[in-house]
């Protein structure tokens, strides 16, 4: 009976302590998300025009959009928000979520937020990775094809994807996980921690 | 009436004792000059390139009192080599401070800067080194007489030297920990930066300041590489370098190993390397790399959860199997 009770607090412990680390990275994130939204919106309206420059003449909408074509290999643009820098927010919608996301991954980061793990939206083979908190990734697994994610960088560039399918990794299938050919990764553990959860997407202003 | 006849003989007296005046005060004015500086390049007209403008000596080649009693010699100023070397001379003492420039400005998008209202006199120009593309300019200090023979407004090409302009870099390390948050992760670590091979500064990285460092200014002619000084037990090693940025990631070992002998080296980049802006993988990393027992994994981004229905049905199961079999042994013994 003893072992029982001991046995019983100790998941009950081990919960207390998951829903503790949820609800810290819920304020954290949400924390950085208000910083990073409010750099960013000073960034874009320091670099606005004063007037929208008129057309010159023979040029049409659709030539002066091509020039705004991103350079694959140019950097991302980041933001630091208390000493990490972040390259912009990832929403979905159907999930009611919108967080930053960081440079690069490693375990610090993640308990903050998303963070990129390979690649750039300018290139479509953008990564992203985030632990499975409630506020996180924990529901991606819940996504449907044709559902709607946006990445916009620090710069204010908006990326618009389409969920095309929702699936299962081993964790050690890196190969399968970074060269798969979509243009938007988003991952996650499976609550057991042993698999990753992984949504494929593709661009959708393209 | 009395007034005025005054008026009409004083006001005349006046007029003729001011146009006297005015002649005294014209004949005493100096005339004035023009000075116009050209600065043209082989890349076009140098813009805002600043001049300064010295009152350096009087018409007759006497030095003007900033630059007298100096030693200077002075030479033949009919010799144009002993003018250019003069010229040099003088802009040394002006640039350690010696003299006030009489007038100053900066070149406008021709590349002419005009100088007006210049006494006659011999002037030291001196300019500023303009950047035009990857080049520098130096103008090379000139001496010019006002007015010169010809003209009242005196014109100057501007010679010049050129330069490449040495192109800088920056580089930024990046500690990546994959240790799942292990307790043995050491508070800091140190990084050394080297130049062409040769170690050109070490630098401590730890949580203060967010595991990274970044160098400005590098010279981008020169192979840049870090290392990590000394690998902390029970990690291993390897150094990436993705785009400007050397991640330096530390595995955790799975078994107590002994730490690397000596730390591995990072891929060396040269200018013509053209960076890649992939983020690190830190996971799939095959660089040098320190023995590990694990293969390369996807980052753990789950939570413990699986065990809690385990334990809580275990213990349940347990608890409610203890509760039953102490009523039953309650029961016999009343019985």
């Amino acid at each position: 009976m003893a072992l029982g009770l001991l046995m019983i607090g100790a998941g009950i412990g081990i919960a207390a302590h998951n829903l503790y680390e949820d609800s810290l990275a819920a304020s954290s994130s949400a924390d950085v998300l208000s910083q990073f939204n409010e750099q960013r919106n000073e960034l874009i309206e320091s670099v606005k025009p004063s007037a929208t420059p008129s057309l010159p003449a023979g040029v049409t909408v659709e030539e002066e959009q091509e020039e705004e074509a991103f350079d694959p290999n140019a950097p991302l643009p980041t933001i630091t928000v208390d000493g990490y820098d972040y390259i912009g927010t990832v929403v979905i919608p159907p999930l009611e979520i919108e967080l930053p996301v960081a440079d690069t991954w490693d375990y610090v980061r993640l308990k903050i937020s998303p963070c990129l793990y390979k690649g750039s939206p300018y290139r479509n083979d953008l990564i992203i990775c985030a632990h499975n908190y409630m506020t996180h990734f924990r529901n991606i697994k819940n996504l449907q094809p044709g559902d709607d994610v946006i990445f916009t960088d620090a710069a204010g560039n908006e990326f618009r994807y389409k969920v095309e399918k929702v699936e299962i990794l081993d964790p050690y299938d890196i190969e399968k996980m970074e060269t798969s050919g979509y243009d938007l990764t988003l991952f996650t553990c499976t609550l057991g921690g042993k698999s990753r959860v992984t949504v494929r997407c593709r661009r959708a202003d393209e | 009436m009395t007034v005025h006849r005054l008026c009409r003989r004083i006001i005349p007296l006046v007029s003729v004792i001011c146009l006297f005046l005015c002649g005294i005060v014209s004949y005493a004015e100096e005339p004035t000059y023009s000075l116009k500086i050209k600065f043209i390049t082989e890349s076009g007209p140098a813009t805002d390139a600043p001049f300064e403008v010295y009152y350096a000596m009087t018409p007759d080649g006497t030095l003007a009192e900033d630059f007298a009693e100096r030693g200077i010699d002075v030479g033949s100023l009919t010799d144009a080599e002993n003018v250019s070397r003069l010229a040099s001379t003088l802009a040394s003492y002006v640039e350690s401070g010696v003299g006030e420039p009489v007038a100053s400005g900066s070149s406008n998008a021709l590349g002419e800067t005009d100088f007006e209202e210049l006494t006659a006199g011999i002037y030291l120009i001196v300019g500023s080194v303009t950047p035009i593309g990857d080049l520098l300019y130096t103008p090379k200090p000139a001496l010019v007489r006002v007015p010169d023979s010809s003209s009242d407004v005196v014109t100057v090409d501007v010679k010049y030297d050129v330069e490449q302009v040495e192109k800088k870099i920056s580089r930024t390390v990046k500690k990546v920990w994959d240790d799942g948050d292990s307790k043995e992760r050491p508070q800091s670590v140190e990084i050394q930066l080297f130049k062409d091979g040769e170690l050109f500064e070490t630098v401590v990285l730890s949580e203060d300041n967010g595991w990274t460092y970044t160098w400005d200014e590098l010279s981008a002619s020169s192979d840049w590489s870090v290392i990590e000084k000394s690998v902390p037990e029970n990690y291993t090693v390897s150094v990436t370098l993705d785009g400007e940025t050397f991640v330096v990631l530390n595995k955790g070992k799975t078994e107590i190993v002994s730490p690397s002998p000596s730390p591995s080296v990072s891929p060396s980049v040269s200018p013509s390397s053209s960076p890649s802006p992939d983020t690190p993988t830190p996971t799939t990393d095959s660089g040098i790399s320190g023995e590990s027992s694990k293969p390369p994994k996807l980052p753990q981004t789950g939570q413990l959860w699986y065990p809690v229905p385990i334990l809580l049905v275990l213990g349940l199961v347990l608890f409610m199997t203890g509760f039953i079999s102490d009523r039953l042994s309650d029961d016999d013994e009343k019985k």
